[in-house]
């Protein structure tokens, strides 16, 4: 609080203070310098060294993290194509409807991520619902676990309605008056659409985005589950040079390099919107 | 132009009803199957609740539950006591540029912390377990309780603060009385995210809880990793059946606050 | 009175006293340890080997409770082990790798034997491998075969009992579930290449490297875990695996037969050993002797369908293409032995899954 009161009423507000800075700096600041530091350090020699990172510039492992780039990026644009018609409706037009369709929307958002990945097994495996459906209209199995299109698939699945609640939120301070002026001017709805809601919207699409994104980046479970480890992605390889190879040095170095990877991404996402957008504010928001 | 209108009010609905059967299939199918008498196949054969029982009966289950809510509850507590402390403790220009820093917890993809925070344990021979998990679950829930605590802790209007030194009252009573009461909803709010985030957390526990503690989320993803049991469709409608009725429980107690507004 | 050090001193210490009491948080487990029982011991074992709920009579009968831990990985073992520099745990189950790799280390101690009981009703030709030449450190306790697990039910015709079913396109049949190990499948496709997976050079490498791509058109999935449920849904008809993995699935369907291929294939043995700092000994000697036995044996693989390296214990081979560990078995058989270092592999392993 403020700078007044005593000498002793001071020290206790540093005393009390104290729990959560060191908290942070032991259990999110070392971790990450160690990550860092022993990125540098040689598996053999425990000199420091560049070999590390050498080793994990090559074709390999950029593939990997390309894979889980483009992933998360379409698992981004895909849930936030899906779910914006959603937020819209629920923001604007669900009227006496709203009530429920936002209760029937949080239960999936708070059902258990493994949870929600064990429901596809029952649709995706060879004999489950969606294959046996398509055998029946005489088609060949489309999606099955074990396949990268599972993964995708789930990805959106989980992620879906951490952008719906995003885009809901941002939807939901909406002044409808906007549209209404709009269209008054003489804009098509499709033209509102584009110059006035996805502008106004921006706040919600950028949190959604990196609320998918991030998480999506270094996913570890539903590529396990139902990615039939042909191919591996950030979270796989991470999980395997500290869990199975035990290779602090390269593990620590993709990490590093993936880190990198991932903010760089981002930072494009958010500098690419703010161009196109531009840094729309209307008065007396945020 | 009305008949654009139209169109929009046909089609929108339509792709509404299409996006909440896409989230709610699988669960209702997985759901059905939970009494299905086939345990392995996914071919329905008859109709059973022998898994429930078998549930209801399993020690794993009990265990990996309790754990659960052992590191849920302390870390949701011990998250919201610094975080409050943080709170109130820190000089006002110093937080409100500090408390950025604590999104960092949010930020960094959890696969990326828990392999730094496992190579943490490692280095200093702490050994994994309860303990483990309800630091690394705690530093998460500082991540969602101290911006939430902050934002509530900006909003209260700052005249109360002045009329209780005012009226004579010391720092530490206007805090108990006065700035309290008022963080009390950001202080329930936290709490129970932080609450349901440490649940439901799966990677960081992976890494983090060694081999003797298995909380429920590890427990569903071993048995899923190995050869999957019908144990887990029980399960599973067990969780979702509680966590609906905790958000309706939540969602009811909102709307009576609201005066009815929906 | 206002010393002019006090006030950094002061910070030092609130920041001390948080350290401390993080610190205490953080190690509270290992000291509550130390209360624990004495009359006790921490087993830490796999999960399907060994079962809490037939030690009860041994409990009762000499009062020493068994803790049991489960683990998954043998990399779990180790980094336990490791982290905790051997203690917490009086008893151990290691694969022949890790008990290597925990040998090196100095974490195993040195058994004496002549407190072993049954020593002399072990199959002879499970001891004396690689891992541990004179048996110093660790007692086997299951062994298993890698082979090949054919749905046969699936598949038309007989089967060759050859890893070419699984390499080479003109034999096979449909999908096939493969080995996820870095070190596992490269050894298969070497000793299908060059009928030795020894002295694996680079080049050679490169060429397994050529075939395990190939090969990832067929395969469905890579798995240790799962083949009993791979073949039951139908994922694969052709699982390589271990033994152990698949034999009580084995049990239920009928359809399952397990291939040894002719050119040769690997076996591991899973062993107990006891970490070097551990303190209960006599309890440990007395729980083996226990364990050890037909009776409590017959048991496990009653429940498990594991292959015991006890003597006369019960055990069905039923289509399995052998009776027992004898010599001509294990002529055929070697172990996912390297001197290929493991890094190497482990770039090979990322590479193929890039």
């Amino acid at each position: 609080m403020e700078q007044l009161g005593n000498q002793w009423e001071r020290d206790f507000c540093f005393f009390a203070s104290l729990p959560a800075l060191l908290w942070q700096v032991f259990f999110l600041v070392v971790p990450l310098a160690m990550t860092v530091y022993f990125g540098f350090v040689s598996e053999q020699t425990g000199a420091l060294t560049f070999e590390n990172y050498r080793a994990v510039f090559d074709g390999a492992h950029f593939c990997i993290i390309a894979r889980s780039v483009i992933t998360a990026l379409l698992t981004g644009l895909v849930s936030l194509v899906v779910a914006y018609p959603v937020a819209y409706f629920l923001a604007l037009r669900a009227g006496r409807w709203k009530g429920l369709l936002l209760f029937l929307a949080m239960v999936p958002f708070w059902t258990n991520f493994l949870v929600q990945i064990y429901a596809w097994f029952f649709m995706l495996e060879r004999k489950g619902v969606i294959n046996s459906l398509l055998g029946i209209l005489g088609l060949p199995p489309l999606v099955t676990t074990n396949s990268i299109g599972a993964v995708f698939l789930v990805m959106v699945y989980c992620y879906l309605p951490f952008m719906l609640m995003s885009l809901y939120i941002a939807l939901e301070r909406f002044d409808e008056r906007l549209l209404e002026a709009s269209s008054d001017l003489g804009a098509t709805p499709w033209q509102t659409f584009l110059r006035v809601t996805l502008p106004l919207s921006m706040p919600g699409i950028r949190t959604g985005l990196l609320l998918v994104l991030i998480p999506a980046f270094g996913e570890y479970a539903i590529p396990a589950l139902l990615g039939g480890s042909h191919y591996m992605f950030v979270g796989s390889l991470i999980s395997y040079y500290a869990l199975v190879a035990r290779d602090v040095g390269m593990g620590a170095a993709f990490t590093g390099i993936s880190g990198v990877v991932l903010l760089g991404v981002a930072l494009a996402i958010y500098s690419f919107l703010r161009l196109i957008f531009g840094k729309t504010r209307v008065e007396g928001e945020e | 132009m009305k008949a654009q209108w139209s169109r929009s009010a046909v089609m929108m609905p339509l792709v509404v009803v299409c996006v909440y059967l896409f989230l709610y299939t699988p669960i209702l199918v997985m759901a059905v199957f939970s009494f299905n008498s086939n345990p392995l196949g996914y071919q329905w054969q008859g109709f059973t609740t022998a898994w429930y029982g078998e549930l209801f009966s399993s020690s794993e289950v009990w265990d990996a539950l309790k754990n659960s809510l052992v590191v849920a509850v302390a870390s949701a507590s011990i998250a919201i006591s610094m975080a409050t402390a943080l709170v109130l403790s820190l000089k006002r220009s110093i937080l409100s540029r500090a408390f950025f820093a604590f999104y960092a917890n949010l930020a960094v993809p959890e696969i990326v912390l828990a392999v730094g925070l496992l190579g943490l344990f490692f280095f200093f021979s702490i050994s994994l377990g309860i303990t483990t998990l309800i630091a690394v679950h705690t530093l998460l829930g500082l991540g969602y309780a101290i911006p939430l605590i902050y934002a509530r802790f900006e909003s209260i209007d700052r005249r109360f603060v002045e009329a209780s030194l005012d009226l004579g009252a010391t720092r530490g009573q206007t805090v108990r009385y006065v700035v309290f009461p008022l963080l009390m909803p950001a202080l329930l709010a936290s709490a129970l995210l932080v609450f349901i985030v440490s649940f439901d957390d799966f990677i960081l526990s992976f890494f983090c809880a060694g081999g003797s503690t298995q909380t429920l989320p590890m427990y569903i993803f071993s048995m899923l990793r190995a050869d999957v049991a019908p144990i887990i469709s029980a399960l599973s409608v067990v969780l979702l059946v509680s966590s609906s009725a905790v958000i309706l429980l939540f969602s009811s107690l909102q709307m009576r606050k609201l005066g009815g507004m929906s | 009175m206002k010393i002019i050090g006090a006030r950094p001193i002061a910070c030092l210490l609130a920041l001390g006293f948080w350290v401390v009491v993080i610190v205490c948080f953080l190690k509270m487990p290992s000291f509550f340890e130390r209360f624990q029982d004495q009359r006790s011991i921490n087993v830490l074992a796999w999960a399907s080997l060994v079962d809490s709920s037939y030690f009860k009579k041994f409990e009762q009968a000499t009062g020493i409770r068994v803790y049991i831990t489960y683990f998954e990985r043998n990399e779990e073992l180790f980094v336990k082990l490791r982290s905790s520099g051997g203690s917490g745990y009086d008893l151990v189950m290691p694969s022949t790798h890790t008990a290597e790799l925990l040998q090196k280390e100095g974490l195993l101690k040195k058994l004496d034997k002549r407190r072993l009981k049954f020593w002399d009703k072990l199959y002879p030709t499970l001891l004396g491998h690689w891992h541990d030449p004179n048996n110093d450190y660790t007692i086997p306790y299951a062994w298993m075969v890698y082979g090949l697990a054919v749905s046969r039910c699936h598949l038309s015709g007989e089967p060759t009992s050859s890893w070419r079913i699984i390499f080479d396109k003109d034999f096979v049949q449909g999908p096939v579930a493969m080995l996820e190990d870095a070190r596992e499948a490269p050894m298969i496709a070497a000793l299908y290449l060059f009928g030795s997976a020894e002295n694996l050079d680079e080049q050679k490498l490169e060429q397994i490297k050529q075939l395990l791509e190939q090969q990832k058109k067929w395969v469905a999935v890579y798995t240790d875990l799962r083949a009993a449920q791979i073949m039951a849904s139908g994922v694969a008809s052709i699982v390589v695996v271990a033994s152990l993995d698949i034999s009580m699935a084995m049990r239920h369907n009928k359809c399952i037969q397990f291939l040894v291929p002719h050119e040769g294939s690997f076996m591991d043995i899973d062993s107990f050993a006891m970490p070097a700092a551990t303190e209960k000994e006599e309890y440990v000697y007395e729980f083996l002797n226990y364990l050890y036995t037909s009776e409590i044996l017959a048991k496990y693989v009653k429940k498990f369908a594991i292959f015991p390296a006890l003597q006369d214990v019960a055990v069905s081979y039923e289509n399995f293409p052998f009776t027992g560990p004898d010599r001509e078995l294990l002529s055929r058989l070697q172990f996912f032995k390297s001197s290929v270092p493991a890094s190497r592999f482990t770039s090979l392993w990322v590479s193929l899954k890039a």
